[in-house]
C-alpha cells in the first residue's frame, strides 16, 4: 500500500524544537526602558495594570520563563493521582505517574487538541482522548490509537507525546514547573528564598500538608496588584484593614507594626515582610502553641536559620517572582478569643489584564494535634479566601487598576508613586545587622521590595 | 415510593408556609442591608454555616465534588457575629457602598424532624451588582438549612449551601448566601 501524502516523497514530520520568545517592538522597548528609569525615580506608569499588548509580553517573557508553582506534594500523594492546574493561562495537568514522578503535561491532545483530561481532580494511569480516542499515559507518553495497525503502522509513538513541562521540581513541599528548556535549576532560581522556605515549612521532617482543595474566585483586578501587595506592603493594613481593629479582632500595635515589621528583599524579584514579635509564654516559633512547637525538631536549619527562630522573629508574607505569594500570622475569628496562627499560599493567576483568579490554599502541619490544626483552618477561611474579612476589602482596593491602567488621560498624566522610604523621605534604611540573607529595612514604611519587584518584572519583559 | 407514602410525608401547610415566610423575611432583611436585624431574629446560637468548595470530577465520583475539608465559609453565631459587627463599621469597604442584591428564594422543600425541627431545602439565586455599572455578579445553588423553633419563632439551626460553581464568579463574599 502507498501513503497518500499530499506530494509524493514528503517524509513523515517531526517536531522541531521549541521556539524563544517573540522580539519586542521599539515602541515596547522603549516604554519598558521608562519603567525602569521612573522606578529609580520611585514611579511606575499606570499602564502596567492593563495592557493587552503587555500582557501578551508577560506570558511570553515571564510565565513561560519563570519557575511558576503549580501545587503541593500532599495534593498528589499517590500515583496516578492528578489536578489540573495553569502556568500563566494554559491549563496544564499535574499528575504522579506511574513511576512516582512528577508531571506536569500540557493538556491538549497532539491529534486536534482536545483536552484528555476534563475533571479537575482525580486519579487515573492514562488520559484516553475523547475525539479519536488517542491513548497517554500519565507519565504524558502516547500510548496508542484505536485502528493503529491499520491507521497508524508507521508511527513512532516516542514523538507524540503530550507537551510537557521540560522541567518541574519542589522545595519543602511546593511544587514549581519551569516551560524554559534552557532554565536554571529550581534551587537557583529561588535563591536565598530557600533560606526563608526552610524556617517556615521546614521545621519538621513530615512538614506542612494542604487541607482541602484550594479557594478559587474571580477577582476583576491585575495579577500584579496582588503580588504587589504580599511581596511587601505591610502599609496598607493600618487604612484598608481598618474595620478589624475597631471591631477588636486586630491589635492596633499589629497593624502599625509597632517596631515588629520590615522588609527582606532578595535577588530575583522575591520579597518578605518579616515580623519581629517577641512571643508571650508558652508560645514557641511563630506564635505556635506548645502542643504545636513542641513537635519541631529544626534538624534541617542551620545555626543562622535556628538564631532566626531563637530571635523571635517570623514571616507575615512573601511574593515569590512572579505570582505566588504567602501569609503567616496570628488571627481571631471572634474578639476575646485567643488567636491562633495559620499558615497560607496564595497565587494570582492571569485571566487577561483586567482579571486574575485568585488560588488561596491552607497548609497545616502534619505533626500538629487535630483540634488545633481546625482551628487554624477556620482562623484562616475567616481573615483571607472569599469570605476573608481582610481579604473582601482587598479585592475592592485592587480594582483600581485596570481603569486606570486602560485611560487615555491616565497614561499620559499619571505616574504611581512608590517613593515611600527613598532617600530622605522617612526613617526607612538598610539595617546591617541581620542573620539572615538579603537587603533588609529597619521599618516596614517603605516600597523597596516593591520596586525590586517590578525591576525584576521589567528586567525580564526586556531580556533578550 | 408509592403515592400514599409520599401523600403521608407531606408537610402540614402550616409548617411548609411558616418556614418559607422565615426564607422570605430573612431574604427580604438580607436584601435590605439590615444585618443586624438578620443577625438577631434568624439566627440560633447554636448555627453551623458551611459552603463547601466545589471542584468538578468525573461522573463516576460526582459524590465528592464537594469537599468534606475545605470551605468557602466556615462559620458559627459568634464568627457570624463579628461579620456583622465588621459590616457595621465605616469601614467595611468590600460593602460600602452595599451591593444591591435581590435574593429569589424557591424551589422550597420542608421535611419535620422533630417536634420543633425542620430540613428546609430551597434554591438560592442572588442577584449582586455594586457600583455604577451594569455589570452584574449572580451566586447560585442550593441551600440545605435546619431551623429550629425557638421561643415561638424559626432560627437557622445549620445551612450547608452546595453552589454551582466551582470558581466563585464574585469577587468577595460580603454577602451572606
Ligand atoms: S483530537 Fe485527540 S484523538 Fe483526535
Ligand atoms: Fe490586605
Amino acid at each position: 500500500m502507498t501513503e497518500l501524502n499530499e506530494k509524493p516523497g514528503t517524509r513523515v514530520g517531526r517536531h522541531t524544537g521549541t521556539v524563544g520568545p517573540g522580539p519586542l517592538n521599539g515602541s515596547m522597548q522603549t516604554f519598558l526602558s521608562e519603567v525602569q528609569s521612573d522606578l529609580v525615580q520611585g514611579m511606575l506608569s499606570p499602564r502596567v495594570l492593563n495592557d493587552p499588548e503587555l500582557h501578551q509580553v508577560e506570558l511570553d517573557r515571564i510565565f513561560t520563563k519563570c519557575w511558576v508553582f503549580v501545587g503541593h506534594v500532599s495534593e498528589i500523594p499517590n500515583n496516578g493521582d492528578y489536578l489540573l492546574r495553569y502556568v500563566g493561562e494554559d491549563q496544564f495537568i499535574l499528575v504522579r505517574d506511574e513511576q512516582g514522578e512528577i508531571q506536569l503535561l500540557f493538556n491538549s491532545c497532539m491529534h486536534r487538541g482536545s483536552p484528555v483530561c476534563r475533571a479537575e481532580k482525580g486519579n487515573s494511569s492514562h488520559f484516553r482522548c475523547p475525539y479519536h480516542g488517542w491513548i497517554y499515559k500519565n507519565s504524558g507518553d502516547w500510548n496508542g490509537a484505536p485502528q493503529r495497525a491499520r491507521a497508524y503502522r508507521k508511527f513512532d509513538g516516542a514523538d507524540w507525546g503530550l507537551r510537557k513541562a521540560p522541567h518541574v521540581d519542589s522545595y519543602q513541599g511546593l511544587i514549581f514547573a519551569c516551560l524554559d528548556p534552557d532554565a536554571v535549576s529550581l534551587r537557583e532560581y529561588l535563591g536565598d528564598m530557600c533560606w526563608y522556605l526552610d524556617v517556615l515549612l521546614g521545621l519538621n521532617e513530615q512538614g506542612m500538608t494542604t487541607v482541602g482543595d484550594p479557594h478559587r474566585w474571580a477577582v476583576p483586578s491585575n495579577w500584579k496588584s496582588g503580588a504587589d501587595n504580599f511581596v511587601g506592603d505591610a502599609y496598607h493594613v493600618i487604612a484598608l484593614h481598618q474595620s478589624l481593629e475597631e471591631i477588636g479582632v486586630l491589635g492596633g500595635d499589629v497593624a502599625r507594626g509597632v517596631g515588629s515589621n520590615f522588609h527582606v528583599a532578595l535577588d530575583g524579584g522575591h520579597g518578605l515582610i518579616v515580623t519581629h514579635m517577641p512571643m508571650p509564654e508558652p508560645l514557641g516559633y511563630m506564635g505556635f502553641p506548645p502542643e504545636v512547637h513542641s513537635t519541631f525538631d529544626l534538624k534541617g536549619l542551620d545555626a543562622d536559620q535556628r538564631a532566626f527562630l531563637d530571635a523571635d522573629h517570623g514571616v507575615v508574607g512573601f511574593t515569590i517572582f512572579p505570582n505566588l505569594s504567602f501569609f503567616r500570622s496570628f488571627g481571631a475569628t471572634e474578639p476575646g478569643k485567643p488567636p491562633t496562627t495559620f499558615t497560607l499560599l496564595r497565587q494570582w493567576q492571569p485571566k487577561g489584564p483586567e482579571n486574575f483568579e485568585l488560588w488561596n490554599w491552607s497548609l497545616e502541619w502534619k505533626s500538629a494535634p487535630k483540634e488545633f490544626n481546625d482551628a487554624a483552618y477556620r482562623a484562616g477561611v475567616s481573615s483571607f479566601g472569599p469570605s476573608g474579612i481582610f481579604e473582601q476589602d482587598d479585592t475592592v482596593a485592587w480594582a483600581g487598576g485596570p481603569p486606570t491602567g486602560r485611560s487615555v488621560f491616565a497614561r499620559k498624566t499619571m505616574k504611581f508613586n512608590y517613593q515611600m522610604g527613598m532617600e530622605g523621605m522617612g526613617d526607612y534604611a538598610i539595617r546591617e545587622d541581620w542573620i539572615g540573607p538579603g537587603t533588609v529595612s529597619t521599618t516596614p514604611w517603605g516600597e523597596m521590595n516593591q520596586r525590586r519587584w517590578w525591576h525584576q518584572w521589567a528586567d525580564r519583559l526586556m531580556a533578550q | 415510593m408509592t403515592v400514599e407514602q409520599v401523600i403521608t410525608a407531606l408537610p402540614s401547610v402550616e409548617l411548609e408556609r411558616s418556614c418559607i415566610q422565615f426564607l422570605y423575611r430573612e431574604a427580604e432583611l438580607l436584601d435590605n442591608t439590615d444585618y443586624s436585624g438578620w443577625f438577631e431574629t434568624c439566627l440560633s446560637e447554636g448555627l453551623e454555616y458551611r459552603i463547601p468548595i466545589r471542584t468538578t470530577r468525573v461522573r463516576t465520583s460526582r459524590d465528592a465534588e464537594f469537599s468534606t475539608t475545605g470551605f468557602h465559609m466556615t462559620d458559627t453565631y459568634g464568627t457570624m457575629r463579628t461579620r456583622v459587627n465588621r459590616l457595621l463599621t465605616e469601614h467595611a469597604w468590600a460593602e460600602d457602598p452595599p451591593s444591591r442584591t435581590r435574593r429569589v428564594v424557591t424551589n422550597v422543600r420542608v421535611r419535620e424532624l422533630g417536634p420543633d425541627t425542620a430540613e428546609v431545602k430551597s434554591y438560592l439565586t442572588l442577584y449582586r451588582s455594586q457600583g455604577d455599572t451594569t455589570e452584574y455578579d449572580l451566586i447560585v445553588g442550593e441551600r440545605q438549612d435546619v431551623l429550629g423553633m425557638e421561643d415561638g419563632a424559626w432560627r437557622l439551626r445549620s445551612r450547608l449551601v452546595l453552589l454551582d460553581h466551582t470558581i466563585l464568579g464574585t469577587a468577595n463574599l460580603g454577602v451572606f448566601l
